[in-house]
């Protein structure tokens, strides 16, 4: 028997008759469940965070431009970040205000890009972030409602 | 061929384009028929080059996780068998650089401190305990080479190392092992290893 074939027959050989444990399957799924809720904890822990931070920035700098008026895109944005933390129920699905609310948020955004893109004056940008908020606000209350609605 | 005795096989099936759909969309049932399909094949794999059972079952959970959190990006460029399989094997080279001992880059150093040929001649016609009296690195190349039909070349790249590397590594590991058996007792004898039906 050459040395290739007598490698080829022993490792062929080795190990054969062992098999994987039973458990081993149920191991790996509780191992991808486990690194799953860290992922989600610590995703949790990054919005707060930037929401606290956003939070902050609106409270200690509510003026973009010193004049008393609120900033309504700092306001958007920081209303988009605790809409995305919050979570999402399947009654939000079902509820046609929401589903309003988030069809005219689309057109809205539409409508703010494209100001954006010709270069349109503050003084037609600021009310659209303001409705902005204003619509954000809205589908916020939705989710809030239906997330105490669930836990009842 | 045996499919038991050919760890290839196993990776060398197909997956179901659905059940790759259902997976790439994290469905846990999908990725169980995964590992019903690939499981076995892969811990064999981990445990012909590694050698001890603990470690091939936590290469084996290493990869599984790997592969669900990588799924995505798998675009069907190769089978998935064996896209798993170099996953795996990859897996089993880290995990050999990660041990300490086993970083010989010199193939004479790796067979340098071997216990002599003819200690415990009798547990040597026992192919698992042949194996295990390679060295690790060795032994990880042999397989590779043997078994799995990597050329020199890829073993090359895959250690990071030239092929005369993996050709002397080859030898010296083919040589050892004749060595082995001839100090025990004929191969002939050895009693065949249990199947399963």
């Amino acid at each position: 028997m050459s040395a290739e074939e007598l490698s080829t027959t022993l490792l062929a050989d080795a190990f054969v008759s062992d098999e994987p444990p039973a458990d081993l399957w149920s191991r790996i799924a509780a191992a991808r469940a486990r690194r799953l809720r860290a992922r989600r904890r610590w995703r949790v822990a990054a919005a707060g965070a930037a929401l606290s931070i956003v939070a902050a920035a609106v409270v200690l700098f509510p003026t973009a431009n010193g004049s008393g008026e609120t900033d309504w895109q700092a306001r958007a944005q920081a209303l988009e970040i605790e809409l995305h933390s919050a979570p999402r129920t399947a009654a939000e699905f079902y509820d046609p205000a929401a589903a309003e609310t988030a069809s005219e948020l689309a057109l809205l955004d539409g409508a703010l890009q494209a100001a954006y893109d010709r270069g349109a004056p503050e003084s037609e940008i600021v009310p659209l972030w303001k409705k902005r908020s204003e619509l954000l606000t809205v589908l916020l209350d939705v989710r809030r409602r239906d997330a105490a609605v669930t836990r009842i | 061929m045996n499919a038991a005795h050919d760890p290839g096989a196993g990776f060398a099936q197909d997956v179901d384009a659905m059940t790759l759909a259902r997976a790439q969309r994290g469905d846990m049932q999908a990725f169980a028929a995964i590992y019903e399909r690939f499981g076995r094949a892969c811990f064999m794999l981990a445990l012909r080059m590694l050698g001890q059972r603990q470690h091939a079952e936590d290469l084996v959970q290493e990869v599984f996780l790997k592969m669900m959190d990588t799924l995505r990006s798998y675009r069907g460029d190769a089978p998935f068998g064996a896209w798993l399989k170099r996953m795996a094997v990859n897996a089993c080279i880290d995990h050999l650089r990660r041990q300490r001992g086993n970083l010989e880059d010199d193939a004479e150093a790796a067979f340098a401190h071997l216990p002599g040929d003819h200690a415990e001649a009798a547990s040597a016609v026992d192919a698992a305990a042949l194996l295990a009296r390679l060295p690790p690195r060795a032994r990880a190349v042999l397989v590779l080479h043997e078994l799995e039909g990597y050329t020199h070349a890829e073993l090359a790249a895959l250690f990071g190392q030239s092929e005369s590397y993996s050709k002397s590594i080859v030898a010296r590991a083919l040589g050892r092992l004749r060595t082995l058996v001839s100090t025990a007792s004929p191969l002939q004898q050895v009693p065949p290893c249990p199947q399963k039906n």
